[in-house]
């Protein structure tokens, strides 16, 4: 009983210390905290996808881009629209004829290392935009020739203007030549440290964790600078971790959207500002049309996927599926993108209609109740789903049930992308086949995009962009005039005649455009809810630079310099506190050995 | 002994070889093509397709990919990201600090905690203090690591007002090494908790059972009949043999910790190898997972060599046995 007793005594020691050193850690927490407050500082969380490269060139992320997006300059910036555009590095443009735009610098543009900005940076950046390796290559695509007139002058012969405008001139980051030119290989370079010429700088980066960025105070447009001195992009693996930090106060935004499951504890809290912005981002259902492909063959009748146009509820499994937060789509594009065609109208959901098709062209109803085609195969599909998107298998689940009143089973299978991917695409005898029946799946199309066009064009199946195999030489043929549009009205007809036919020959039963739902905390304003994608989704690039404190909010604005530690600086530092802990640790664990064994004699 | 060092030393080394075969051939059979799973993009054109195969050497045949790797690695290169076109080493390194740093701790506290609870519950057997220990580390070994890190999350949010995710808090400017010790942390507190808790039961119980199942040998029985008393059994004669069990169970969670923190990494945002690795699997990088994959199994074959020597330190027998 007595060495009970003591055992007890050394648990109710352990307990204590225990609580002491909690203690402690709260303690310490208000230190932390006051330094915080000795600045403005706004900090956003993107939950998703991860931070790839500074890269300008190889990116393929929505994050890497908007982190940049005031980091390296572009000759213009479109407007909210996207139909007019605002001075950026070009301070002034003029069009001469059909083919030539010249546009003229700001002379007093300098890149984060204190070069000047010339129009031998832009003319080399445009170099290497159009390589092959580079993500950038069909945005220059309309760009025949450039030529310097003088240091501040720079003209392009292009195609299309129009296009030029919004695929070229405001998207393609303008790098320092000094320093790209002296890369062995670009397309593997991470460019850490970006040096670009925008009005933030980044000042510090950990992968997988953060990016910081500051104002760049020798910026050529003084009042374009950020009201906040500096600006912390937090990255988290989801957007539920990174709306709990939102909710705990560790961040003051996030981005790209929030889940629905949090909504109600955000929406219910003073603290918070909830909202809905236009949407980016679709999910469409594709259908295997591949001439080679080897799915379920009837889907390559146009009837049969007329049929199930008619048959699928768009607006219901929008509103079902996404809870009220999405909206129907008739085209391949979602309504935020320039190019919507707003002729286009849903498919009418008539199951009558719908059966009536299958009826005439020839596909009856089975003993198993399931259509069978003339040529005695079942209209029975699978339809591939990702399974990271909840609302999407539960979308697919809905369209399943609503085909099956037409004599269509349609078995629904979740999986990750990477094993879809292993379905839809696959290689037989050295050449690209299409293997899947149906897909439902999503594309992001930015507000000015036109590459999403290009997934139709025949052979992008290659490239794993393709995932209907469609090909049509009449679409292919009007896709490349996209190219030498010369006004914004040819260019809007021909995007709208694209899309007319993708509607007619139906290789997408497009659905729902999400709508994002974002929130920050109302300590901050100065957001721009009906940028599309909303202010922290990716494309706004006023998001960085007109946030700031709200008047009634107590903390107080005081610029101070930067004094962050270098990467290698904080790497060592890890390294202390790893040492630190174990010293700690040894020490514990040394101590308890002795006090045991001295005990034990 | 030295023969036995010896023969340790050589069956790490074989271990270690097969792991690096092991390592190229598991995540080639994963389904779906890395470029265009990481670059599901309608600006992806055949060219950059192509020429992204070229750079990573996804072009070769899978043989002579093998023998790059194989050299690669065992120059000390294990090859550029896919995904971060960044070193592997450097990444990973970086990645395992953070992990180390929260989770040494975690397995130290969770081994002693479970020891000492253990052997209390043992030597309590049968009465309240054992069922109440017992049914508490059950609860605790069985709990998702989810729901308690959200558990934790939510009682941060609405009473302690701890930082939930994250490391740090980025972008602070700290007056000294104290304040960023102090930063690290409030942070960790959350997630060093949850991992402490959730390995814990497992200590516990394993250290009770080992306990009343040695108080039944003829050694303890004997122990009684020389005179010893209770105590005096229990410190030296059952902890002691107790300890090869305990040890082996402590290498175990050790070496498989470095990645055994994937979920509880995943629900703090804490930028560990476990966050690491799953990103790596979504985006199918290569290198990356060979590279992780490398360093955990690593772990493990190294952390069970240092158990199985420390055996023969402990138990005379197994020295034996292996000659």
């Amino acid at each position: 009983m007595d060495h009970g007793l003591k055992y007890m005594n050394y648990i109710r020691k352990i307990t204590i210390v225990g609580l002491l050193i909690i203690s402690l850690v709260l303690e310490l927490t208000p230190i932390v905290q006051l330094s915080n407050a000795q600045q403005v500082v706004f900090r956003v969380g993107w939950g998703g996808t991860s931070f790839d490269t500074f890269n300008p060139f190889t990116t393929y992320t929505m994050i890497s881009t908007w982190a940049t997006l005031n980091v390296y300059s572009r000759l213009v910036r479109p407007t909210i629209n996207y139909t007019s555009y605002v001075p950026d590095l070009a301070e002034s443009w003029s069009i001469i004829g059909e083919d030539v735009i010249r546009f003229s610098l700001v002379k007093n543009a300098t890149f984060h290392d204190g070069k000047p900005v010339t129009a031998y940076d832009v003319e080399y950046s445009f170099y290497l935009a159009n390589q092959s390796w580079s993500t950038r290559a069909p945005n220059v695509k309309t760009i025949r020739s450039m030529r310097i007139i003088d240091e501040y002058t720079i003209e392009f012969n292009v195609t299309s203007i129009p296009l030029f405008l919004s695929q070229a001139a405001s998207t393609i980051t303008i790098v320092p030549k000094h320093i790209w030119a002296n890369i062995s290989d670009p397309s593997t370079y991470n460019a850490y440290p970006p040096i670009g010429s925008g009005p933030l700088r980044v000042v510090d980066y950990k992968e997988g964790q953060y990016i910081v960025l500051e104002p760049y105070s020798n910026f050529y447009y003084p009042w374009m600078l950020p009201k906040v001195s500096r600006i912390i992009i937090k990255l988290y693996p989801d957007v539920t971790s990174a709306t709990n930090a939102l909710l705990a106060g560790d961040i003051d935004a996030v981005g790209p959207y929030i889940p629905m499951a949090l909504y109600d504890t955000l929406a219910n809290n003073p603290q918070f500002k909830v909202f809905k912005s236009p949407g980016v981002m679709y999910f469409y259902i594709a259908f295997n049309v591949d001439p080679e492909g080897t799915g379920n063959p009837t889907l390559k009748d146009k009837a049969v996927r007329l049929a199930l146009a008619h048959a699928t509820n768009v607006s219901y499994v929008c509103d079902v599926a996404w809870h009220g937060y999405s909206k129907p789509i008739a085209s391949v594009v979602p309504t935020s993108n320039m190019f919507y065609n707003w002729n286009l109208k849903l498919y009418e959901y008539n199951l009558t209609l719908a059966s009536k098709i299958l009826e005439d062209a020839g596909y009856k109803l089975g003993s198993k109740g399931v259509r069978v085609s003339p040529d005695g195969i079942e209209l029975r599909y699978t339809i591939l789903v990702p399974s990271k998107f909840p609302e999407a298998v539960n979308a697919a689940q809905l369209i399943a049930n609503m085909w099956r009143q037409i004599g269509v089973y349609a078995e629904v299978k979740a999986m990750d992308t990477g094993s879809m991917s292993a379905i839809i695409w696959q290689n037989k005898d050295g050449k690209t086949i299409l293997g899947h029946d149906i897909d439902l799946w999503d594309w992001n199309v930015g507000p000015d995009d036109v590459t999403i066009f290009d997934v139709f064009v025949t052979g992008r199946k290659l490239t794993g962009t393709s995932d209907s195999g469609y090909s049509n030489p009449e679409y292919d043929e009007l896709y490349e005039k996209l190219f030498e549009a010369k006004t914004f009205n040819e260019l809007l007809s021909i995007a709208y005649k694209l899309q007319e036919i993708l509607y007619n020959d139906l290789p997408y039963i497009n659905l729902c455009e999400v709508e994002p739902i974002q929130a920050h905390n109302t300590k901050f304003t100065g957001f721009n809810y009906d940028w599309p994608g909303g202010p922290f989704g990716g494309n706004d690039w006023t998001t960085f630079l007109n946030v700031r404190l709200t008047e009634t909010s107590s903390i107080t604005p005081q610029q101070v310099e930067s004094t962050l530690q270098a990467p290698v600086a904080q790497t060592s530092d890890q390294t202390m506190m790893l040492a630190l802990i174990a010293v700690v640790v040894a020490t514990v664990a040394v101590v308890a050995g002795y006090l045991l064994v001295t005990r034990r004699r | 002994m030295f023969s036995y060092l010896i023969r340790k030393i050589f069956s790490t080394i074989i271990s270690i070889l097969l792991i690096f075969t092991l390592a190229f051939i598991m995540f080639r059979l994963l389904p779906g093509d890395p470029i265009s799973l990481m670059f599901r993009d309608p600006r992806l054109n055949k060219d950059q397709v192509d020429y992204l195969m070229r750079v990573f050497g996804l072009d070769k045949p899978l043989w002579e990919q093998y023998f790059i790797y194989i050299i690669n690695a065992l120059r000390g290169n294990l090859g550029i990201s896919f995904y971060y076109k960044q070193p592997v080493s450097g990444i990973l390194i970086e990645r395992l600090v953070n992990t180390l740093i929260l989770l040494i701790p975690s397995t130290i506290c969770s081994i002693l905690l479970g020891v000492v609870t253990g052997s209390i519950s043992a030597w309590k057997k049968n009465n309240f203090i054992d069922k109440f220990i017992s049914g508490f580390s059950l609860v605790l070994y069985t709990l998702p690591t989810y729901w308690l890190g959200g558990l934790l999350i939510i009682l941060s949010i609405y009473f302690l007002r701890l930082p939930v995710t994250g490391m740090y808090n980025y972008g602070v400017q700290y007056s000294g090494l104290i304040d960023k010790i102090a930063d690290l942390l409030t942070h960790m507190l959350l997630p060093f908790v949850t991992l402490t808790l959730v390995s814990y039961g497992s200590f516990t119980m394993i250290t009770r059972s080992a306990l009343v199942d040695i108080s039944t040998e003829d050694f303890v029985k004997a122990s009684y009949a020389i005179g010893y008393s209770e105590k005096r059994i229990f410190m030296r004669v059952l902890l002691k043999n107790v300890s090869l069990p305990i040890l082996s169970m402590s290498a175990i969670a050790i070496g498989t910790s470095v990645a055994g923190a994937v979920l509880t990494e995943t629900v703090f945002a804490w930028p560990g190898v476990g966050r690491l690795i799953y990103d790596a699997v979504m985006n199918r990088d290569y290198p990356l997972l060979q590279g992780s994959f490398l360093i955990i199994s690593i772990s493990v074959v190294l952390a069970n060599t240092i158990a199985d020597l420390l055996y023969g330190i402990l138990d005379p027998r197994v020295r034996a046995g292996g000659q």
